[in-house]
């Protein structure tokens, strides 16, 4: 009797301790995962979607048409300033340069007649891009002499701090596109990674995949700097011709009005030469690289003549910060000067 | 004996119940079971790991935490984790800076003049500590941010520079409180309205042709809960809106994330508002580098140097400079002497609200950065 009644006690007590944790267990689960229901009404949402619906190739459009209204409003108010400064570039062109340089198509702004041969024993190109008013004898024959003597005296400086900032105002908007010779600019530090895409080891048909990642910001201008893979990679220079000129023309598909640049593909260094068959054949590459960015309204900027064997890295392919410093002043000059 | 059950119970409960990645409420990663390792067990990482996951995953965490809230309230405790529970449901964080930091208004003032060609603004906005002091429980103690703003001010010397000019918010927000809601009750941040005010007084200091007017309000939120909520774990019943202020001659943007490398037409975030913290509406969070190209025919180049307070401003600044940059310093991995030779900024902004500039130690590390190629 005494035990029944116990009994039917811790019966009611259990029913009621039972009852009080299954309402528990429901209510934390409840909590625990029903509370993401959405707290922003449709209509909230779609206004914020729909704010962000223009494409960004019709801002970047919209925007490059304001900037030139306004360039040209500001060129009108500079037109009567003279331009003695310009530095000149194509009229100072050498005749193993000239085949290039006619691809470089920098318009020449200044009066022809006005070059004079240059006293450059101490300028630099930095300068020059910088401080125009020092370097208006400066002309592009005598300072690919005086970065020819520095090379072979191996005495070409670091870029000074004029001359980093030039580059980083000249190539602001453009990205360095390629494999480990393109990386190679982001880790000596001449530009942040923002203005580098590239993929160690990259063949075109791979540099294809990566067409969107250098489309994303949106750049005016892409720079191309690969190295030796494709020698390898390529048995057919055809194939290589093929996938290079779908490269270029994803690029212009992408990036609507973008200016393209290419950097030679530079040999081997003579000792890896001698040990690599394969990638002996680089001159015939780039020999190819020259004629497909001629057919394709590429620029093609020869910087094969930066090479010095003491400026590879022991590997007989990549270049050291010297290369890159010369190549760069180069740049500067070819791009800037105006 | 119920007792034991209980426990019991629990312990079987806590052992089947699925464990959590994500605590929405407090916004934070939560600890996962942990694996048993020889070299665990012997540095006793181990067993600090089961502790926290044990913390972490208890059965109905969120439960506990409103009930020890609930307890709170009925006790009459209103101060956790430096938040005070106020009044009209505002939690207000507790200014705890005594300390005037030497070395940022040193790093700050060298900045400030190295670039003596730009002209800088510096805007300190103060919080609901300062602002909605009378909103704070009766007699809490706290150091005032008010002082310490004077103070800081004061030995700065920033005051005298020439091309630095202060523009102080204060009075401004105090008078507009009275009338509008300028902070958000659970969240730190200032309510977009609490910005146009702030931004009224900055664009007569930088001569900006500012507008109420060209400007028109729209609610995306209205049941918005911030981060003090969840750090303090006083729940409020009171939900807050979230507006924007768009202006109302079509402005053409490209918002360009320079560490990401992605870019966006808008500098509102979808994402961001049906995010974790809906806050983000405003550019989707905080960046190392956003670049803003606008449509503004202005031809100012604005350098903008801020917290998270600034988000809810941009929207008023980009109708007048062509460009703005917006460096947020605790996650900025640039140079940024580099970057204002590049830039070719007019102005320079800094601004930060007072409580994150007082405990701030990534601004004076940007500031001093020397570059080398």
């Amino acid at each position: 009797m005494r035990n029944n009644k116990n009994a039917k006690l811790i019966g009611i007590a259990l029913a009621i301790l039972g009852g009080f944790l299954i309402v528990f267990v429901a209510i934390g689960m409840i909590f625990t995962f029903g509370l993401k229901r959405s707290t922003v009404t449709p209509e909230a949402r779609s206004l914020v979607e729909n704010l962000g619906t223009k494409s960004e190739i019709d801002v970047v459009a919209e925007l490059a048409t304001l900037e030139q209204t306004e360039m040209q409003s500001q060129t009108q108010e500079l037109a009567e300033v003279p331009s003695d400064g310009q530095i000149d570039i194509a009229a100072g062109q050498s005749e193993d340069q000239s085949a290039e340089a006619s691809q470089v198509q920098v318009v020449d702004q200044n009066n022809e007649g006005q070059t004079n041969v240059a006293d450059t024993s101490d300028q630099t190109a930095g300068q020059a891009a910088s401080d125009q008013a020092a370097s208006q004898d400066t002309t592009l024959e005598s300072l690919i002499a005086e970065w020819n003597r520095q090379l072979d005296e191996d005495t070409v400086a670091n870029l000074s701090e004029e001359e980093q900032i030039a580059v980083r105002s000249l190539f602001a908007n453009t990205i360095f596109f390629g494999d480990s010779m393109t990386q190679a600019i982001g880790e000596y530090g001449f530009l942040d990674m923002s203005n580098i895409v590239y993929q160690r080891s990259a063949t075109i048909d791979v540099l294809i995949g990566k067409v969107a990642e250098v489309a994303a910001t949106f750049p005016k201008q892409v720079i191309i700097f690969t190295g030796l893979n494709d020698c390898n990679h390529y048995t057919e220079i055809a194939d290589y011709r093929r996938d290079y000129v779908t490269m270029i023309e994803q690029l212009k598909a992408a990036i609507p009005g973008v200016k393209i640049v290419v950097s030679s593909l530079l040999p081997p260094s003579d000792a890896l030469g001698q040990v690599r068959a394969d990638l002996v054949r680089a001159p015939l590459f780039d020999q190819e690289l020259r004629s497909i960015c001629a057919e394709n309204g590429v620029t093609y900027v020869d910087s094969t003549w930066i090479v010095r064997q003491g400026n590879y890295l022991d590997d007989g392919i990549h270049m050291n910060r010297t290369f890159y410093r010369v190549w760069f002043r180069y740049l500067l000059t070819l791009f800037g000067g105006q | 004996m119920t007792g034991v059950i209980l426990l019991l119970f629990l312990t079987v409960i806590s052992l089947l119940w699925p464990s959590r990645r994500f605590s929405a409420s407090e916004r934070r990663n939560l600890s996962q079971r942990p694996t048993l390792s020889y070299e665990g067990l012997l540095d006793g990482s181990f067993s600090d790991d089961v502790e926290s996951y044990l913390a972490d995953q208890y059965p109905a965490r969120d439960i506990w935490v409103y009930l020890n809230s609930l307890q709170n309230r009925l006790l009459g405790i209103d101060f956790q984790n430096g938040i005070y529970r106020g009044k009209d449901g505002y939690l207000i964080q507790r200014f705890d800076t005594t300390k005037i930091d030497a070395e940022k208004q040193t790093a700050l003032a060298s900045f400030l003049e190295r670039h003596s060609d730009i002209s800088s603004y510096l805007m300190l906005v103060p919080t609901t500590s300062w602002i909605l002091a009378d909103h704070l429980p009766t007699g809490a103690p706290q150091e005032s941010e008010k002082d310490w703003y004077e103070k800081w001010l004061e030995t700065s010397g920033l005051q005298n520079q020439e091309n630095v000019t202060i523009v102080e918010t204060a009075e401004e927000l105090s008078a507009a409180a009275k009338e509008h809601q300028i902070y958000y009750r659970t969240d730190h941040h200032w309510t977009t309205y609490g910005a146009s005010v702030g931004f009224e007084k900055l664009a007569e200091k930088m001569n900006l042709p500012y507008e109420k007017v060209d400007f028109e309000p729209v609610t995306v939120h209205t049941k918005f809960q911030g981060t003090m909520m969840s750090s303090s774990g006083f729940y409020s019943g009171t939900k807050d809106s979230i507006d924007l202020y768009l202006p109302k001659e079509p402005e053409t943007l490209l918002v360009t994330n320079k560490e990401a490398q992605t870019t966006a037409t808008t500098i509102y975030s979808e994402e961001g508002l049906l995010g974790n913290d809906p806050y983000e509406v405003f550019l989707g969070g905080n960046y190392g580098l956003l670049n803003i190209k606008t449509s503004s025919t202005s031809g100012r180049k604005l350098l903008l140097l801020k917290d998270s307070y600034a988000n809810a401003m941009i929207g008023f600044l980009t109708p007048y400079f062509s460009e703005i940059d917006l460096v947020d310093p605790r996650y900025y991995s640039s140079d940024l002497e580099m970057q204002i030779a590049v830039g070719q900024y007019t102005d320079i902004l800094i601004l930060y609200n007072l409580q994150s500039f007082a405990s701030d130690t990534s601004l004076s590390l940007v500031l001093g950065k020397e570059t080398a190629e």
